[in-house]
């Protein structure tokens, strides 16, 4: 636990005869926010209790309800003032082998001084004979929010609750039943928690490895972008074959008098294999325009229909042909995914495209696409990192781009030192990353470490 | 004209006929079956042992994921466990992440789980399976967009993802069997019925490791290699890839479905494959035989 | 200006969304949540254009008779009656219950004691469950209404088609002893995706297109493995062998041949398919995220378009 509000040992300061033992009704308990990252959001409440005497096999109900310190709205009566008092106290509530919820229990006043004085009923007593709780269950101003084992060690319980008011806790060990949900009798004292009201963290502590790999991405990005400019000349970036064949292609289509057909892929553009293919397209649109030689680019979503054609645009505004440049050549065929590959097939054994370029995120249609690209004699140029799909591009298409090569074209083709530092960053960052791979594997083989838990804890 | 050399006659070898033997190789096992034996692996096994564990009244969720094109390969495992599901008589929720699916899952849902399905299955002597009732036994949540965003959100609040309603209308509150279930880690069993994208990896990328849910996934052979490291880290209780698969747990249930019927279908497709690498390389080698002797 | 405003707005939000990741309070949580509805809404208006671009693209190859023209009609007279099925017209004509509800004395007295009477007064061709009864059609071969002795109470009556796409009565009736219910329920016929034309489009218009394109694929793979599998040399033919085991392994017969090709075949792909893979996966990932951060921080544009 992160951090603990308070720790605490509640001692019953009431009763005698059975429960005189020194250790009898003595719980450590705590609350405060949990350790898991994702749950330090304002909405999560961790409880964790230890009863000292652990002689009873119980099991305990952990019971929440609400405390409004401000006013507040309830969805049946409207506004409603604020609780006076809003601290309602906290220690131990006499429930000793009762058949029932008492009402005391049940109306949530159960501070020490309260105890054995007439109160306000709102509700009346809960029989716990002959009734099969479950969770959720409203008990008069309580919820049953859980029903733990509780085998004398440490437990924990995590609660997710609306952000704003305050809550108390109530634990409640019980002696169950033969089924589920059932409660035979009270044999302890139960507790009532302190008001609490949930915490939140700003940074998530269980991810600072992402946020290390992604500020090592930047740091390595601008420090390569920095040698860039004084050493650009020096920096070595190996060829991708299938990026030059592009270009090579894209002549040929000239010189056969056919389209080129670009594919942007089968996902949304929030899917960032989309949005290299974009990157890529804006510069292959440029070539054709240079080599006046018509582009088709067929989109399975129209969002990326409205981004592509505006990419399209650029690149013949980059080379000086927006005359050039037919706005219906850049397509919405349909979000279907297999009529999507049926009307690309149809183009292709229609208007026979010279060259084809598959870029973005494939699925099952990516063998159907570069099959009958095949067939037509195109060449063909494949890119995706979707694994399940790159064998079907590598056995069908002349090049295929595998994984991080997609998204290092965009970079490659513009050759402008500042992109081409992204992927001496990224070469940087495998690096690192081969090391601690080697260091997980000798650190999991010779001393059992998980270093990859340690790192990521999920 | 002399007759051309059988090399080269191999070379002009029209694909068609692969295709034509393609397709027989799927027609023909389907009206004779040759019926070899077929023998649970070890990923199907601890799927149908995942149902297994689940007592009367549990709730399992079954997400749909798919779409008609998927259905020879992923309808066989569905009616399957639908009918293990029912004859333990534990009770089902159904959705689906995927926007072409609901027509196909409300038909799925009319005919395996408002209907028993024992009777559909011919020699099926195991334990019977009874007609579900619409928010009784069974609830439709319906498809919400989403994707990964809707995985996502039902891991963390199943009724604000649903409005609180079943694809009916109906309030959750107002259906019995789904109190308590606030959201996935409350199901017992999640059963993913996987075509692809959404589905079983975001499932398990997204909510089965930090809900730590008990999963089980049906998945189409060629998303199998995808989804077998979630098996082997335990992330997924059970896996059923493929046709092959489905007829293996068709066999664990006790029942002679479609997927045992394509299992034959898989051998002779499979070996048409092979028969066309073969015959790619033998007019590979002939190629090259020919070029070397035109060389000479 | 025209670049730069999406180009900051893009930086903002890139970062917000680099950010979010990183911290757990759910004002951010419920923000994220906030801007992808807004994404999805944005990802909706961009259909209407996406129609737009249809008609754009279609229409003066269907004016000009360019060839395969014919296909075009096809195509945007398909979309537009898939786009008419999934309104829900019935809105504007249909209005309350389902049925109606009509209670009479049973002068005939053929009820026992405690016992009510139901008549289903449907068409033949739609189903009746009443209670804990099977369910059966709404009137026999001689056209005769079902009819239902229950005990008086409360009893539950679902009348409905046997095909999807119609309204359902779905109610509970209170009947009192020695009273005949009659409920006349005629389903009516629904639009919208829950409707029978939608339903009807689908079950068997898409399905079949949709599960053909699918199937296609096995002669796809049959013409590629002819083509693409060559032995040229000594890594081509190690791929090619481990192909066949693996399929021979995928197939039922694999365990008939050996339960050693199995595991051969589950080996290869547990341990060399998976570690190129991992290893395809990680540098992906690298190249995803150096790409995005290349957007965020706003050094690529040309996804901004034309200024």
């Amino acid at each position: 636990m992160k951090k603990a509000i308070l720790l605490v040992l509640l001692i019953a300061s009431i009763g005698s005869g059975a429960h005189a033992e020194t250790t009898a009704n003595q719980w450590r308990f705590g609350m405060g926010m949990p350790d898991k990252g994702d749950q330090q959001d304002g909405r999560h409440i961790e409880i964790h209790w230890t009863r000292i005497d652990n002689t009873n096999k119980v099991k305990v109900a952990v019971l929440r309800r609400i405390v409004h310190e401000q006013a507040w709205w309830d969805h049946r009566t409207g506004w409603r003032k604020a609780e006076d008092p809003p601290d309602v106290g906290y220690g131990p509530v006499d429930i000793n082998s009762q058949p029932q919820f008492g009402a005391t229990f049940v109306n949530g006043t159960v501070r020490l001084q309260d105890l054995g004085k007439p109160i306000q009923i709102v509700d009346g007593p809960v029989q716990i004979i002959g009734h099969t709780f479950a969770v959720g269950d409203p008990i008069g101003v309580w919820t049953l929010i859980g029903m733990v084992d509780d085998d004398g060690t440490q437990q924990s319980f995590v609660d997710e609750v609306p952000p704003g008011p305050s809550y108390v806790y109530a634990l409640v060990p019980y002696t169950p039943g033969a089924e589920d949900g059932q409660m035979v009798e009270f044999p302890e004292y139960a507790i009532q928690s302190w008001a609490a009201s949930p915490d939140t963290s700003f940074f998530n502590l269980d991810r600072w490895f992402f946020a290390s790999l992604v500020a090592a991405t930047a740091l390595l990005f601008l420090g390569f972008m920095q040698l860039a400019k004084t050493r650009a000349k020096s920096m070595f970036i190996r060829r991708i074959p299938g990026v030059d064949a592009i270009e090579d292609a894209i002549g040929r289509s000239t010189e056969m008098g056919r389209p080129v057909l670009y594919v942007t892929g089968t996902d949304e553009i929030t899917n960032i294999q989309t949005m290299a293919s974009l990157l890529i397209l804006g510069h292959v649109a440029q070539m054709t325009a240079e080599y006046d030689t018509e582009i088709k680019v067929a989109n399975l979503y129209p969002l990326t229909m409205v981004v592509a054609e505006e990419i399209v645009r650029q690149g013949y505004s980059n080379a000086g042909r927006i005359d050039a440049h037919k706005p219906e050549n850049v397509m919405f065929i349909t979000s279907e995914q297999f009529a999507y590959a049926a009307a690309i097939n149809g183009m292709i054994m229609r208007d026979k495209p010279a060259t084809n370029i598959f870029l973005g995120r494939f699925f099952a249609e990516s063998l159907m696409l570069s099959e009958t690209g095949f067939v037509v004699g195109a060449v063909q140029v494949a890119g995706t990192a979707e694994f399940t799909q790159l064998p079907f591009f590598i056995a069908a298409c002349d090049y295929t781009l595998i994984g991080e090569e997609l998204y290092a074209t965009s970079a490659y083709l513009t050759r402008e030192p500042n992109l081409l530092a992204q992927l001496k960053a990224g070469d940087a960052l495998k690096m690192n990353i081969m090391i601690l791979i080697v260091a997980g594997v000798i650190a999991a083989t010779f001393w059992g470490f998980d270093l990859g838990a340690k790192l990521m804890p999920s | 004209m002399a007759k051309a050399h059988w090399t080269e006659r191999l070379q002009r070898f029209d694909r068609r006929w692969l295709f034509l033997v393609m397709g027989l190789a799927i027609i023909v096992p389907l009206i004779f079956p040759l019926g070899l034996p077929i023998k649970p692996g070890p990923m199907t096994k601890a799927a149908y042992n995942a149902v297994e564990e689940l007592q009367p009244g549990d709730v399992a969720l079954i997400s749909l994921d798919l779409d008609p094109a998927s259905t020879p390969e992923l309808e066989p495992f569905y009616r399957a466990v639908v009918l293990q599901l029912k004859r333990k008589h534990v009770k089902i929720v159904v959705t689906t992440t995927w926007y072409q699916a609901p027509p196909l899952v409300e038909r799925w849902i009319r005919e395996a789980i408002e209907q028993p399905l024992a009777p559909t299955y011919p020699g099926y002597d195991g334990a019977p399976d009874g007609a579900y009732k619409k928010n009784v036994d069974y609830v439709y949540l319906g498809f919400r967009e989403g994707r990964e965003a809707t995985i996502l959100r039902m891991g963390a609040d199943l009724r604000q993802t649903f409005d609180g309603r079943a694809d009916d209308g109906t309030p959750f509150d107002k259906i019995p069997m789904m109190t308590g279930i606030k959201q996935l880690k409350d199901f017992k069993l999640l059963v993913d019925v996987s075509a692809g994208y959404p589905g079983a990896k975001e499932y398990v990328q997204y909510v089965q490791s930090r809900y730590g849910l008990h999963m089980i996934v049906s998945t189409t052979a060629v998303s199998l290699t995808d989804l077998t490291p979630y098996y082997q880290t335990g992330q997924l209780d059970g896996l059923v890839g493929g046709l092959a698969a489905a007829a293996q747990y068709e066999k664990l249930v006790g029942v002679t479905g479609t997927a045992t019927a394509g299992a034959d279908v898989l051998n002779a497709g499979h070996g048409v494959v092979i028969l066309a690498i073969v015959l790619g390389n033998l007019v590979f080698f002939a190629g090259r035989r020919a070029r070397k002797r035109g060389a000479a | 200006m025209k670049k730069t405003a999406p180009l900051v707005l893009g930086i903002a939000v890139g970062l917000y969304a680099c950010a979010e990741f990183y911290i757990p309070d759910w004002h951010v949580r419920w923000l994220t949540q906030e801007l992808q509805t807004w994404g999805t809404i944005l990802a909706a208006f961009a259909y209407i254009l996406g129609g737009v671009n249809l008609i754009q693209v279609n229409y003066p190859k269907i004016r000009r008779r360019e060839r395969d023209w014919q296909y075009k009609i096809v195509m945007v007279v398909a979309a537009g009656m898939m786009l008419a099925a999934g309104l829900k017209w019935h809105k504007l004509y249909q209005s309350g219950e389902a049925g109606t509800v009509a209670i009479a004395d049973d002068h005939g007295g053929a009820a026992a004691a405690g016992k009510a009477t139901i008549v289903i007064d449907a068409p033949a061709d739609v189903m009746v469950k009443v209670g804990a009864l099977p369910a059966q059609p709404a009137r026999d071969a001689a056209g005769k209404p079902a009819t239902f002795v229950v005990d008086a109470g409360k009893v539950p009556v679902r009348v409905y088609n046997r095909i999807a796409g119609y309204r359902d009565y779905d109610a509970t009736l209170e009947v009192a002893p020695a009273k005949i219910a009659t409920v006349s329920v005629d389903p009516a016929m629904l639009w919208g995706t829950k409707g029978r034309v939608y339903n009807w489009l689908y079950d068997h218009v898409f399905a079949p297109c949709n599960a053909t394109m699918f199937a296609l694929l096995a002669f796809f793979v049959v013409s590629a493995a002819f083509r693409a599998f060559r032995m040229r040399n000594v890594e081509a033919t190690l791929l090619l062998g481990a192909a066949i085991i693996v399929m021979l392994a995928a197939a039922p017969i694999g365990a008939w041949i050996s339960d050693d090709l199995v595991d051969l075949g589950q080996w290869i792909l547990d341990i060399p398919n998976n570690a190129g893979r991992r290893a395809i996966m990680m540098g992906a990932a690298i190249g995803a995220i150096a790409t995005s951060l290349r957007i965020v921080l706003g050094l690529e544009r040309s996804h901004l378009g034309a200024d």
